[in-house]
């Protein structure tokens, strides 16, 4: 069969025309739909207690007024094309009360001399004025005109300016760049008068150009006199185009026609389709019909939201002005939806097709097409239809309007192509995007049919047509097709991602597809959450995705942190694509991943593409825009959860976690105990284990603590650190206080008790060492920290009373060296077994680097800082001190010497050459010792 | 007052986002605050060194007054040292980025602006995904004699940018590109929330928003005048999330081309229009 057009190119042009004002009132009426739905505008309309109306309560509201009443103004907003001229051409044919007279002022009055033979065949017996048709003036000879307009007025109004405004309004008639600046916005006028879609609002100096004059003259005015002067300028512009097209009594005219119906009991009902269509009058004309006392009409106006969005100070006035002068205010769309098709746009298609056709009642088909098709709607079907209205668009922005609905249709009845090709190049329509798994017999023609005329189902992924569309339309139906009870049944694909269709020619071998595979068990997992065995595909596309924008879902740092010892706390756990989790697909979640939700269906197709090579993210379907929010929200999502998961275990959030461990750490080493910045901002300056040996198993307690130094310097450095010398300090300061808020031994009896270490995720690290075992360590420590009793501390300090009690500040090194020497000569001569260690105390007497001076008096420090109350903290500090001092060359000098002694005094008791036992007794006791030195070096 | 810093912007390659909104951040509390005491504060100090090594928080602060957003003033109290402030002319309430990239934006002279040169020449170009090394060369090409371009210095600029949202590092296989050029999602919507004004009775045009967004976020349009694509791309994210609608209303002034849609309005969610 083939396709058969049984319509006419001239009933086409008849009834789809673009204006229904150029459409015959006997075709019009054949055609129109009801337009049964406008939204109120509650703010702006008195009277009207219904959200929406249809087009029969707005007669009903307008044929209301009685013959005196003032002017009543009714505002029709809508979109291009969404059917105010066909409201007001209804209202036109329908308003036949007798006592109501409709003016339609239509939009295809482009030239306002249409419009003054429209207002004139009101007035018969009134002379009709000629109007120029401004499209033929010379550009030059009106901008010219304009500037002598203008200078006329200022001459005439000098008397009345400021001597300042009257200047500054010459200067500015006067600038040069006004004349080209007229001549230019002329022309473009000109231009686009002819273009019926465009605006044609005549505004030969708008807002801006006036402010880029101004600019431009150098002058930076103020609100207040820059817009008195635009007025101004403005004012004279209009006056000098009315006075040239000969318009100037139009507004007058308008008053004369009210004044004659009402004298004959009757009442003008101004419909103007398009204000834009006034040009340059419009200001006049809403001036004088919102000067509600200045005439009897009931008037409707219609504006396009654009316009009335961009000129409503222009329309207007202020928003308290139109309020309380409009009698109504209705909105036609909403967003890009026209408000009566949502509902009736096949009832649109069915009334222009029966139109258009010829006699259908004659047809042999007539059954046949009706069963296919449906009730008239050949060449169509109500799933094309849908499709259509769905998809229209205008400049790449969606747009369901009758105008646009019913030019594709032309355009396609137009065609020799059937619908489902000739739809392609009707230019309103975007595509319909559907993808069909393979199937060599299945051709592009049958494909186009089966998209546009098929009824997808619930699921979307079988398509049907009835059998019938296609045979009538004469496209081959494909062994591959099943048909069922006449319908045909066509499987395709649910996700989103377009594949260029192509060609298949009839010879060609299906080969089983991985892709289709793939694609297949993809669709189903996002559609259905099913089970989705080759879910790595698209997680590698996920990992590839967050690799690009270089994020690290599973490291915790500061964000600001570039330091390269700096050791992040990593969570660690499972192959590459186990990190990644898509729900319902197979995969378990039994730790942190990241999770890919089932939403975002073009995305995660892109993403899937990406993952098996397809395609590049340089593919500009791609938007790496959507792909980073996406990446950094999953992400962040992850950081949380792995906060989350840690923080609770730990008692501390991270931060003070970390700090916490830092300060322990510099306990521990250096003795520091203040939980200030200050404190944090020196690297250690020992990197030794201490030994205090008085603390009884505080080595075995403290040292695997110790040896995680460098994991906790590391998580130190990425946590507070922006580079190896900055730090955070704001964050820095806050952790600090807050440690200080939450009372230190507290922070180290949470630490040793409540901390459960096997609740510590087993994934954390940090480099090499896991965060459990350094949670363990810390455990540990804290615990023997809470434990230990210090009153050891108080044992250290009677020793170093002893020492604080020796005049060791008066020690001058060289006479002490010189006296110790004298000593070991004196040894020397006696049979006295020199020991091998004391070789290096003597060396370091020798070194002359000793200074008896600095260690009184850190020897005083530690007296004077003990203080019995306190913590733990300080105690450990106090005890690194002491530690310090038993380190010192000083203190082994000291020693050194007193051993000396004792041995001398001995050998020489045994060589009765010698103090007696009873003496040497005395040198045991340590505070006699210097003096004692003194004396035998003496 | 002191003058501010004549130093290049872009030679300032080791100052970095998170720094400087830590010191503004800092300076905003607590008011004048000696160089001194920031060193005190900030810097590493190091056992048996005479003193730090302040280098980068001496150029963060020479940068952010180079930019205006700190004021620099010689102490009276104490010798030779400066006190540096908040400048109070900044809205303390925006978002540190937004306060940087306005900096930036506005830049006065020749060293200043050159932070903006390189996002005004992705614009114009239409720049989306490009190489660094390219850019460098297009830099010099248009910029030839303000200063020598290095990568030095485009690896800053890039470093700042992708702290502020404008550009990122990517690595993609294979290809020479290792920038994309684009607002992020939340850098757009933190610049529209600024300059969209809610109003339901003036609704701002497309081409008025974005021209204030020019005049203190970011350059808009490419040579040819439509819209940047990498602000394309931005808009159009943020319009799939429902964040925003673009909109043509026939006959309203102001309309832009957006890739391959006229639009005329930009309406954020939550702001009636």
């Amino acid at each position: 069969m083939t396709y058969e057009r049984c319509w006419t190119e001239a009933n086409l042009k008849r009834y789809f025309t673009t204006e229904a004002m150029t459409k015959d009132a006997e075709a019009f009426q054949q055609v129109h739909v009801p337009i049964d739905k406008i939204r109120v505008d509650r703010e702006c309309t008195r009277g009207v207690e219904a959200g929406f109306i249809g087009e029969s309560d707005l007669l009903e509201l307008i044929t209301q007024s009685e013959v005196n009443e003032p002017n009543r103004i009714f505002l029709v907003v809508g979109e291009t094309g969404c059917g105010k001229s066909e409201l007001c051409q209804w209202l036109k044919y329908n308003i036949a009360d007798g006592v109501h007279v409709p003016i339609l002022i239509s939009r295809s009055m482009v030239k306002l001399s249409r419009i003054v033979e429209e207002i004139h065949s009101h007035l018969p017996g009134e002379s009709v004025t000629h109007v120029a048709d401004i499209t033929e003036f010379n550009p030059v000879t009106v901008s010219t005109n304009l500037k002598a307009k203008l200078l006329l007025n200022l001459e005439l109004m000098k008397a009345r300016l400021k001597t300042r405004d009257w200047n500054y309004l010459w200067a500015i008639a006067n600038y040069s760049e006004l004349v080209p600046l007229l001549e230019r916005n002329f022309s473009e006028y000109v231009r686009e008068i002819n273009v019926l879609h465009k605006e044609r609002a005549m505004d030969l100096l708008p807002r801006p150009d006036f402010e880029d004059l101004i600019a431009r003259r150098g002058w930076d005015l103020p609100k207040e006199p820059f817009e008195r002067y635009f007025e101004v300028v403005r004012k004279a512009i209009t006056d000098c185009l009315a006075e040239q097209l000969n318009v100037g009594d139009l507004i007058e005219k308008l008053g004369l026609i009210s004044e004659r119906y009402v004298a004959q009991a009757q009442r003008p009902v101004l419909l103007i389709e398009d204000i834009t269509t006034w040009g340059f009058l419009k200001n006049d004309l809403l001036d004088y019909l919102f000067e509600l006392s200045a005439g009897h009409y009931d008037v409707v106006i219609g504006v396009t939201t654009g316009f009335e969005r961009g000129h409503r100070e222009d329309i207007f006035g202020t928003q308290e002005t139109m309020k309380a002068r409009l009698s109504g205010r209705f909105e036609l769309t909403t967003g890009s939806s026209t408000l009566f098709l949502q509902d009736n746009y096949q009832e649109l298609a069915r009334k222009y097709l029966r139109a258009v056709k010829r006699d259908c009642e004659g047809c042999a088909r007539l059954d046949s097409c009706h069963a296919a098709f449906g009730r008239d709607l050949y060449p169509f079907n109500p799933a094309f239809l849908t499709k259509v209205y769905e998809h229209l668009e205008e400049e790449g922005n969606p747009k369901q309007t009758p105008r646009l609905f019913l030019n594709t249709l032309q355009q396609v009845l137009s065609s020799t192509k059937i619908p489902s090709e000739g739809i392609g190049t009707t230019g309103y329509v975007s595509d319909v995007v559907v993808t069909f798994y393979e199937a060599p017999d299945q051709k592009r023609r049958f494909r186009n049919a089966v998209k546009w005329y098929g009824q997808f189902d619930a699921v979307g992924e079988k398509v049907t047509v009835p059998e019938g569309i296609l045979t009538a339309l004469g496209v081959p139906i494909p062994d591959s097709a099943l048909v069922q009870d006449g319908q045909i049944i066509v499987s395709k694909r649910v996700g989103l991602r377009p594949r260029p269709e192509r060609e298949v020619e009839e010879e060609e071998v299906r080969i089983p597809s991985e892709d289709e595979r793939i694609l297949a068990e993809f669709d189903a997992w996002l559609e259905r959450g099913d089970v989705f065995p080759s879910r790595n595909e698209l997680k590698k596309g996920v990992l590839g995705v967050i690799g690009l924008f270089g994020l690290e879902p599973f490291a915790l740092k500061h964000p600001g942190c570039n330091v390269r010892e700096a050791e992040p706390l990593i969570y660690s756990r499972g192959q590459r694509e186990a990190t990644v989790y898509l729900d319902g697909s197979g995969d378990d979640y039994r730790y942190t991943k990241i999770v890919v939700p089932r939403r975002d269906k073009e995305l995660l197709d892109q993403m899937l593409a990406l993952g098996r090579g397809q395609i590049q993210v340089t593919d500009e379907r791609v938007n790496l825009v959507n792909m980073e929010a996406w990446a950094r929200s999953r992400s962040d999502e992850v950081q949380k959860e792995l906060r989350a998961s840690l923080e609770p275990v730990l008692g501390f959030n991270i931060e003070d976690f970390v700090l916490l461990l830092r300060y322990l750490e510099l306990n521990l080493l250096d003795g520091r105990y203040s939980m200030e910045p200050a404190t944090f901002l020196s690297p250690l300056v020992s990197t030794n284990m201490p030994a205090f040996p008085d603390l009884p198993h505080f080595d075995k307690a403290s040292r695997p603590f110790f040896e995680k130094g460098e994991a906790v310097e590391g998580l130190y450095l990425a946590f507070f650190h922006y580079s190896e010398k900055l730090v955070d300090y704001p964050l820095l300061e806050a952790t600090c206080r807050r440690l200080q808020e939450l009372d230190l031994a507290a922070c180290l009896g949470r630490t040793a008790r409540e901390i459960s270490v096997n609740a510590v995720p087993d994934a954390f690290v940090v480099g090499n060492t896991k965060l459990r075992e350094l949670v363990h360590s810390a455990r540990r420590y804290a615990h023997y920290l809470v434990e230990v009793d210090t009153s050891i501390v108080r044992q250290h300090l009677v020793y170093l009373q002893v020492l604080n009690g020796l005049p060791l500040a008066e020690v001058e090194p060289a006479v002490y060296r010189a006296k110790v020497e004298g000593l070991i000569d004196k040894a020397s001569r006696i049979s006295l077994t020199w020991k091998q260690s004391w070789d290096n105390p003597l060396k370091l007497l020798r070194s002359e680097s000793l200074d008896f001076v600095g260690f009184a008096g850190r020897v005083e420090a530690i007296c004077r800082d003990y203080d019995q109350d306190m913590n733990i903290f300080e105690c450990l500090s106090l005890l690194s001190k002491v530690q310090e001092i038993r380190d010192s060359s000083e203190q082994k000098v000291l020693a050194f010497v007193n051993e000396l002694v004792e041995t001398v005094k001995r050998v020489c008791s045994a060589e009765a050459a010698g103090p007696s036992l009873q003496e040497m007794a005395e040198y045991k006791r340590f505070e006699t010792l210097y003096q004692e030195t003194q004396r035998l070096a003496q | 007052m002191k003058d501010k810093p004549q130093r290049e912007l872009l030679g300032y390659i080791t100052v970095r986002g998170p720094q400087l909104e830590s010191l503004w951040c800092h300076l905003a509390q607590t008011g004048r605050t000696s160089y001194h005491d920031l060193v005190q504060k900030y810097v590493v100090y190091e056992p048996g060194r005479e003193r730090r090594e302040d280098e980068m928080l001496r150029n963060a602060l020479d940068f952010l007054h180079a930019i205006d957003l700190v004021i620099a003033t010689d102490d009276e109290d104490e010798d030779g040292d400066v006190v540096y402030r908040a400048n109070p002319d900044k809205d303390q309430k925006l978002p540190f980025r937004l306060l940087l990239l306005e900096a930036l934006h506005a830049g006065d002279d020749g060293k200043g602006t050159a932070f903006a040169w390189v996002q005004k020449l992705i614009a114009e170009q239409d720049l989306y995904l490009v190489s660094r090394d390219d850019l460098r060369k297009e830099m010099e090409k248009t910029y030839r004699d303000a200063f020598s371009w290095t990568d030095e210095k485009i690896r800053f600029w890039l470093d700042l940018e992708e702290y502020i949202g404008l550009a990122r590092r990517v690595s993609i296989l294979r290809s020479p590109e290792n920038m994309a050029c684009y607002p992020s999602s939340d850098l757009t919507q933190m610049m529209l929330r600024e300059v969209v004004t809610g109003d339901a009775d003036h609704p701002l045009s497309a081409r008025d928003l974005l021209d204030r967004l020019q005049a203190r976020f970011m350059y808009c349009y490419t040579a040819r005048g439509r819209v940047w694509q990498g602000l394309v791309k931005a808009l159009l994210a943020l319009e799939r999330t429902g964040w925003l609608a673009l909109a043509l209303h026939a006959d309203q002034p102001g309309a832009v081309e957006i890739g391959q849609r006229t639009i005329s309005e930009i309406k954020l969610a939550g702001v009636r229009s």
